[in-house]
């Protein structure tokens, strides 16, 4: 069907065909997950940052421990096999905030935890 | 995911979960791989000391998966690798040790498993990640076949091996596009060899197409004044079913080798089936490949397998 070297026009014929084959991403409903998963995990991140300020910390200073406990919650989750799951639906909306960034290291080691959590 | 799928009834054995008691998703799959070629020899009433060899393969770098696999099997071995296609190869190369007298009995067989080759091709399983509506999920899953010299069995009557076709396609989640094309060529040149019609099959089956690949055969063909629509299927657009999510259908090594080893295998012994050719798909890119932005060279190979 296809000579020894496929050449550019075939491939690009191809491709084209491809593109108009390709199933189309579902944007609006990945941007409304996104808006509001996102939008909950800030609004949980201010809940945390106005309990840290009412215990007296200044604002710049709650800064810090929210970041924790954010990063916390979410390698928690990743761990429990949550946070993939809500990843899927948000897409940009769980990964932009720090917590997908916590997501993606915590992943990415999970291996070395996994023999010791089946002991 | 796959014993909740469309084919369950004819899988042998499912898995409760992806682990099976095992530390590792790798050693789950050379368990699953052991499992399923000591099934295999034992369902064909033979001994593992009657093969004279096994030939199979999986997708993790160094085939690792089989070796832990075959470790245990103690017999001569052939490591196959033809990604997705490895069952189709192996199954080629065994019939033709077979035919040159070399062996009166073989056994090909492959794995994938969707943790383990999503953790080395693309993103760990627990990273949050929306996945493209073109991509396809590796089955987890194992099938091994027994080729005899002589028996009751379906018989292989023709195979063709196939070139690299690579038409470009650079994205690593549009495997099944981008083996739509060698599975065309393979396909053209079997017809072509054997001066078989695509209606002397009752049925061709791709290996791990996808929906989106599979339109791209038909669409390849119809250009060229074939229609191939009524008797071909893709093995990736039959083990899951729309509400799991799978988005374009699965892929792996164990795509085709499930559903010719649980299905089409069993429809050919109640003689639903006479007639079948099996069309193993591989993508034969490699993480370090993709990083460097190479595109994907695929290819497929064919087995006729006749009742």
């Amino acid at each position: 069907m296809f000579d020894s070297k496929v050449s550019q026009t075939e491939q690009q014929q191809y491709q084209e065909k491809f593109e108009q084959l390709k199933p189309k991403t579902p944007i609006l409903k990945n941007v409304i997950w996104a808006f509001i998963v996102g939008g909950l995990i800030c609004m949980l991140g201010q809940f945390f940052m106005n309990y840290f300020m009412s215990l007296g910390f200044s604002n710049k200073e709650a800064a810090g421990p929210t970041s924790v406990v954010l990063i916390f919650l979410s390698a928690l989750f990743t761990g429990l096999g949550v946070y993939d799951e809500l990843g899927r639906l948000a897409g940009a909306g769980s990964i932009v905030p720090i917590t997908g960034f916590a997501n993606s290291i915590v992943a990415d080691n999970k291996v070395l935890f996994l023999p010791r959590h089946q002991l | 995911m796959e014993g909740e799928g469309l084919l369950a009834e004819f899988y042998d054995r499912i898995l409760k979960d992806t682990l099976d008691n095992n530390s590792s998703w790798e050693k789950c799959e050379s368990t699953m791989m052991e499992w399923a070629i000591k099934t295999a020899v034992f369902k064909e009433t033979s001994a593992i000391d009657d093969i004279d060899y096994v030939l199979a393969g999986d997708l993790l770098n160094q085939l690792m998966s089989t070796h832990f696999a075959i470790r245990g099997i103690g017999r001569p071995f052939l490591g196959m690798y033809g990604a997705c296609s490895t069952l189709a190869e192996s199954m080629l190369v065994g019939s033709t040790l077979i035919d040159g007298g070399f062996a009166n009995k073989i056994v090909a067989a492959a794995s994938s498993h969707h943790d383990a080759a999503e953790r080395q091709y693309r993103f760990p399983t627990e990273q949050g990640v929306q996945r493209p509506m073109v991509s396809q999920w590796t089955v987890t899953g194992s099938g091994a076949v027994v080729i005899s010299a002589i028996g009751n069995g379906p018989r292989i009557t023709a195979a063709t091996v196939g070139k690299i076709v690579d038409m470009g396609i650079k994205d690593p989640n549009a495997m099944g596009p981008a083996m739509a094309p060698a599975a065309a060529d393979t396909l053209w040149h079997h017809f072509d060899d054997s001066g078989r019609q695509p209606n002397y099959y009752d049925m061709i089956y791709t290996g791990d197409l996808g929906s989106v690949g599979k339109a791209l055969v038909i669409e390849l063909f119809k250009a060229k004044g074939v229609d191939l629509s009524t008797n071909y299927e893709d093995c990736g657009c039959m083990i899951f079913s729309k509400d799991q999510d799978a988005h374009a259908g699965a892929s792996g090594c164990a795509s085709s080798a499930i559903v010719f080893t649980g299905y089409i295998y069993r429809l050919l012994m109640q003689q639903k089936l006479h007639k079948v050719l099996l069309v193993g798909t591989g993508s034969l890119h490699s993480t370090t490949s993709y990083q460097q932005k190479e595109s994907i060279p695929c290819i497929a190979h064919a087995v006729a397998i006749e009742m």
